[in-house]
């Protein structure tokens, strides 16, 4: 016993004097690997970069912080940062709070030292990370000239440019073709009455469910409703309205029964579990075959495409729409925004680390990077400095892109409501999903917190 | 159920009760005996379930839970996840924080309590009962004025903070522990000693610390799954890439790939296999020690 | 003769005031420690409980009086709130307590059954090493509607598949399910060592005096065992209200506010709706004194009913 307890200390203090106690021996491993990886580039490149690289070895060595790689993209990453670290050898990027962490922006900011580069959105947290100071306004950086107006206001919080978006999101609806063969159609549907007819036809005909949705997700789960009222509302309040009546809570949901109705008709046709479903989920279900359709975000347009194939076996077979919640004749108003945006941390953490930063931001948004990322998530770019051929979009999303740049917009809830309405909202849907609410009483919760909590109020 | 059955034959028997005893609880026994198994068994699917599932792909975890076939198994979720979690970077980490967090606190703990439990003194009475009261403050409610502090130390995502917090946070218990194993300890050792005028510090070197290898175990047991298990001061105060520890990189990992339940599994299993290969070779004094904490508090 | 016991009284409290001096010594570390990482940052909650305080700039804070508590119960689904975290907390403490008594009843037989009692015990224990995150994680997983094991079992068994995770109270109970089989091991194994530290003398004698097998549990075991039963209630009901990421990783709060605990409302003010930081800072403090209050409840009664410890 003596002998066990004194090994456990002796071993404890020789781990914790070695490894934990030193910081800086983590920090001089990562720059180990770093120098490696440039030795490697060296040996591999040619002339011209042997020439940078002479040049960036005289520099300081320094390592700056991402906090941008999504789930869309995590497997893409170490590739964007080995081309990165060969043409800034002097540079290591480090990812952190990968997954999904909600609080990890959070937990940075209480601490006053966000990530270099930073991950924004139009969320609370961003917000008070612009206000106190932390986040850089990129006005007068070159390449925020690359992305078009709209998407630059989007991001703009008193008169600063906090984030540059890395493409536009709307809703669509994916569809297994082979499913709906069986169930006796042969295209996707085109309004609202078709819709439901072919969620019955599928329930009743085939052995898949009809509709899944990663309801886990806010801004997936909240786009299942959204798609409706917008579509009811959009043509009496034009475009602007919806937005204006939003943000100053003003929109009474209970008063449009027929969006209720439409969203009570749809509700029990969700793959039971829809409600906790996270998008990797809902791409399992489709590769497993469980859904026939599912309503998500065309950021995950490739993973989707490519899980309808695995399971039918044929790419042909997966088929793109804008949410058909239209009524027959007339036009469906769709939900649209700009992505997730990349912004740059103003903490001054010295010059070497403020240029590196900076750098790297705008390395990220040159277009021959920037298409790595835009390629592995199949979204719609904005960069304007994209060419044509830097594009590759699954051939099922190509054609969904003219109706969608034709259709009359709103822009999407998580852009104009407070924490304490996305939470009772969501939950609200979550729970006519999961049959535990009927449409009626979700609508009620969601007008009289909208009434409470709105971006006027807050 | 079993109960009804040990009464029934209780008292059908009358006459000679040792005898009825003994063939009442036969059936008893063995009604209990499969019951027990049956419970154990029970309690260990989720176990097995993930144990065989990190050794699966994900078809035939769908498809087949429950069965194993060398034919299906495969290390690539293993081998995989190690990679991409960064196993060992977080291994090293989880590590470091656990080792020397119960360094701090059986040293800082042993000798408090050593204090709290021979000084028989007003202050050092009340200063006990406030140091145990500190056992119910729930962690996540300081989160935030945690993580400032850390900052404020120049502590905030290095190891030291996990260190230092985690000392902290297991200290009362650890000073419960120790004040309570001391306090039955006879006085009689230490009277002598100090009749020959022994400093506190001799007698507690000399006397005591050879006697304190039983509540140490205890100590070092229950403070150390805690550490190695803790997911939200990890989350918050070290989370950088240098430091997460082994759970944060599993639910940050699981996050990525959450329908990939071959290499949820295969995080699941590496980030406890440490520890229960301790367990697993340590059985005794885990069992003791835990048993010890609870009896003589 | 009166001036000898004089100097020896003077020599006894000088020597009692330098162990006193020893003894504030020895308790400084530990002070420092203690004091720096759980006094501070909980007497920072209480201020910012009375203030609106900013995520982003410490030093921005204005004080509000008792704005933050009033603020409390109009928060979206207060009511369910507190039912869900009393439901979670008392579930959890009786369905552990209860079932790992039963447990450590038969685990106790010593050396009488076929199986290994030691062996047997280590098994029961075993869930106990793992993190609350990991078994929220494995759970999750095993409760999935359509590819989890409990579901996939229940149909091979010829049965209907269970909404787990989107059934009102079912829920709840999935919860304390995942919740229970984490925090049992560590209940038997103190009953177990309860059970075994009643002397055997006292059942030969009650069997002598022709006790039934009944009257041995409540005269005898029930009693002698109090001392762990109190441990093990109070011990296992602190982790409950304390808990927040295995309840959360497996039911996300749903159905509606039905499982969504205190502890996750204190993050969602704390990390997500940052604005409202000082409504998560009341919330905290309501949750310490909760806690205090039960524990002080709970060593005042059940302490009475025994008469040792």
């Amino acid at each position: 016993m003596k002998r066990l307890l004194l090994l456990l200390l002796v071993l404890g203090m020789v781990i914790v004097a070695f490894v934990g106690c030193n910081p800086a021996a983590v920090v001089e491993d990562a720059v180990e690997d770093a120098v490696d990886a440039v030795d490697d580039a060296v040996d591999d490149a040619a002339d011209a970069v042997e020439d940078a690289v002479d040049d960036a070895m005289e520099k300081e060595p320094v390592t700056i912080e991402a906090f941008i790689v999504g789930a869309g993209w995590v497997d893409q990453w170490p590739e964007m940062k080995a081309s990165f670290e060969a043409e800034y050898p002097w540079i290591t990027v480090i990812e952190v709070g990968t997954g999904p962490e909600e609080g990890f922006l959070a937990s940075r900011m209480a601490a006053s030292d966000i990530p270099d580069i930073v991950s924004v959105d139009n969320t609370q947290v961003s917000y008070d990370a612009v206000d106190g100071g932390l986040v850089a306004d990129l006005s007068d950086l070159e390449v925020t000239g690359n992305i078009p107006q709209a998407y630059l206001d989007a991001f703009t919080r008193d008169g600063k440019i906090f984030g540059l978006t890395q493409g536009a999101a709307f809703t669509c609806l994916y569809v297994n073709m082979a499913a709906l063969n069986e169930a006796g159609w042969d295209a996707p549907p085109a309004n609202f009455e078709e819709f439901v007819q072919v969620c019955k036809d599928i329930e009743e005909k085939t052995d898949y469910e009809p509709l899944t949705v990663a309801g886990d997700k806010t801004t997936t789960a909240w786009m299942v409703y959204e798609g409706i009222i917008a579509t009811e509302v959009g043509p009496l309040w034009g475009p602007g309205g919806y937005e204006e009546k939003f943000r100053a809570g003003e929109i009474v949901f209970s008063d449009y029964p027929d969006a209720t109705a439409k969203f009570a008709e749809i509700a029990p046709y969700f793959v039971t579990g829809s409600a906790t479903n996270t998008e990797d989920d809902v791409t399992a279900a489709m590769a497993d075959g469980v859904a026939a359709m599912a309503i998500a975000g065309n950021w995950t347009a490739n993973p989707m495409v490519e899980a309808i194939a695995t399971f039918t076996g044929d790419v042909a077979d997966a088929a793109v729409t804008l949410l058909p919640y239209n009524d027959p004749g007339e036009q469906v108003w769709i939900s649209i925004s700009p992505e997730t945006a990349w912004g740059m941390s103003a903490v001054d953490d010295g010059a070497a680390i403020n240029e590196a930063r900076e750098l790297f931001f705008t390395w990220l948004m040159q277009p021959e990077n920037f298409k790595i990322v835009q390629n592995a998530r199949g979204t719609v770019p904005v960069l304007t400095t994209l060419t044509d051929d830097q594009i590759i979009l699954p051939d099922a999303i190509k054609g969904v892109l003219a109706p969608m740049n034709d259709a009359p917009f709103v822009l999407m809830g998580f852009n104009l409501w407070t924490e304490t309405f996305r939470d009772a909202a969501c939950t609200a849907i979550r729970d006519v999903m999961g049959g535990n609410k009927t449409a009626d009483e979700a609508v009620t919760i969601m007008t009289d917190v909208l009434a409470t909590s709105n971006m006027a109020s807050e | 159920m079993q109960k009804g059955k040990v009464k029934k034959i209780d008292t059908n028997t009358g006459g000679s009760k040792r005898k009825a005893n003994r063939d009442g609880s036969l059936i008893g026994k063995i009604l209990g005996e499969i019951g027990l198994l049956l419970g154990t068994i029970v309690v260990w699917i989720p176990i097995y379930y993930f144990i065989i599932g990190a050794f699966k792909e994900r078809t035939d975890i769908v498809k087949f839970p429950l069965v194993m076939t060398f034919e299906t198994m495969s290390f690539n979720n293993i081998i995989e996840t190690i990679e991409k979690m960064d196993f060992f970077n977080a291994l090293k980490n989880t590590g470091a924080i656990t080792l020397g967090a119960l360094l701090l606190v059986v040293a800082f703990g042993s000798i408090a309590g050593f204090a709290l439990a021979r000084i028989k003194r007003r202050g050092f009475k009340v200063y006990y009962g406030a140091l145990i009261a500190l056992m119910v403050v729930p962690f996540i409610g300081v989160l935030i004025s945690l993580i400032r502090l850390t900052v404020t130390l120049n502590l905030y995502n290095t190891l030291w903070a996990g260190i230092l917090i985690q000392a902290a946070w297991n200290l009362p218990f650890a000073v419960f522990l120790y004040t309570g194993f001391i306090r039955a300890l006879p006085k009689e050792l230490e009277e002598a000693a100090y009749v020959d005028g022994c400093s506190m510090f001799r007698v507690y070197f000399n006397i005591f610390l050879p006697l304190l290898a039983p509540v140490t175990a205890t100590c070092l047991i229950r403070s150390g799954i805690s550490i190695w298990n803790d997911y939200l001061l990890s989350l918050t105060v070290l989370n950088d890439s240098y430091t997460p520890t082994l759970m944060v990189a599993v639910q940050s990992f699981f996050g990525d790939r959450n329908s990939e339940y071959g290499l949820a599994f295969a995080g699941i299993l590496l980030a406890s296999l440490p520890i229960m290969i301790m367990f697993i070779f340590l059985q005794k004094y885990f069992i003791k020690g835990i048993a010890a904490g609870a009896v003589k508090g | 003769m009166e001036q000898l016991t004089e100097v020896k009284r003077k020599r006894r409290s000088k020597f009692e005031s330098k162990r006193t001096w020893t003894g504030i010594l020895f308790l400084i570390p530990c002070t420092i420690l203690v004091v720096m990482f759980i006094v501070v940052p909980v007497i920072n909650v209480v201020r910012y409980s009375f203030n609106e305080v900013s995520l982003a700039d410490a030093s921005d804070v204005t004080f509000v009086g008792l704005d933050n508590y009033k603020a409390v119960p109009q928060t979206e689904g207060f009511t369910e709130m507190i039912i869900a975290t009393i439901v979670f907390a008392l579930g959890v403490t009786i369905v552990v307590v209860g079932l790992a008594f039963i447990v450590a009843l038969a685990l106790d037989k010593r050396g009488r059954g076929r199986i290994n009692r030691g062996f047997m015990r280590s098994l029961w224990f075993f869930p106990a090493l793992l993190s609350a995150a990991i078994v929220g994680i494995l759970w999750r997983i095993m409760y999935h509607y359509t590819n989890g094991v409990i579901n996939k079992s229940i149909q091979a068994l010829g049965g209907e598949r269970v909404n787990w995770l989107e059934t009102p109270w079912l829920t709840n109970g999935a919860v304390i399910i995942a919740a229970v089989w984490l925090l049992m091991g560590m209940a038997i194994v103190i009953f177990l060592a309860g059970l075994q530290s009643i002397p055997t003398s006292l059942y030969e004698a009650a069997r002598i005096d022709g006790a039934s097998k009944r009257q041995i549990r409540r005269n005898i075991t029930i009693p002698m065992m109090a001392p762990a039963i109190t441990i093990n209630v109070l011990t296992i009901s602190i982790a409950a209200f304390k808990m927040y990421e295995l309840p959360w990783f497996i039911s996300l709060g749903l159905p509606g506010y039905t499982t969504r605990l205190l502890t996750q409302r204190i993050y969602f003010y704390g990390f997500e709706a940052t604005n409202l930081m000082g409504i998560g800072a009341a919330l905290s403090v309501v949750l310490i004194i909760v806690i205090t209050l039960i524990s002080l409840i709970q060593l005042f009664v059940l302490r009475k009913r025994e008469d040792i410890f």
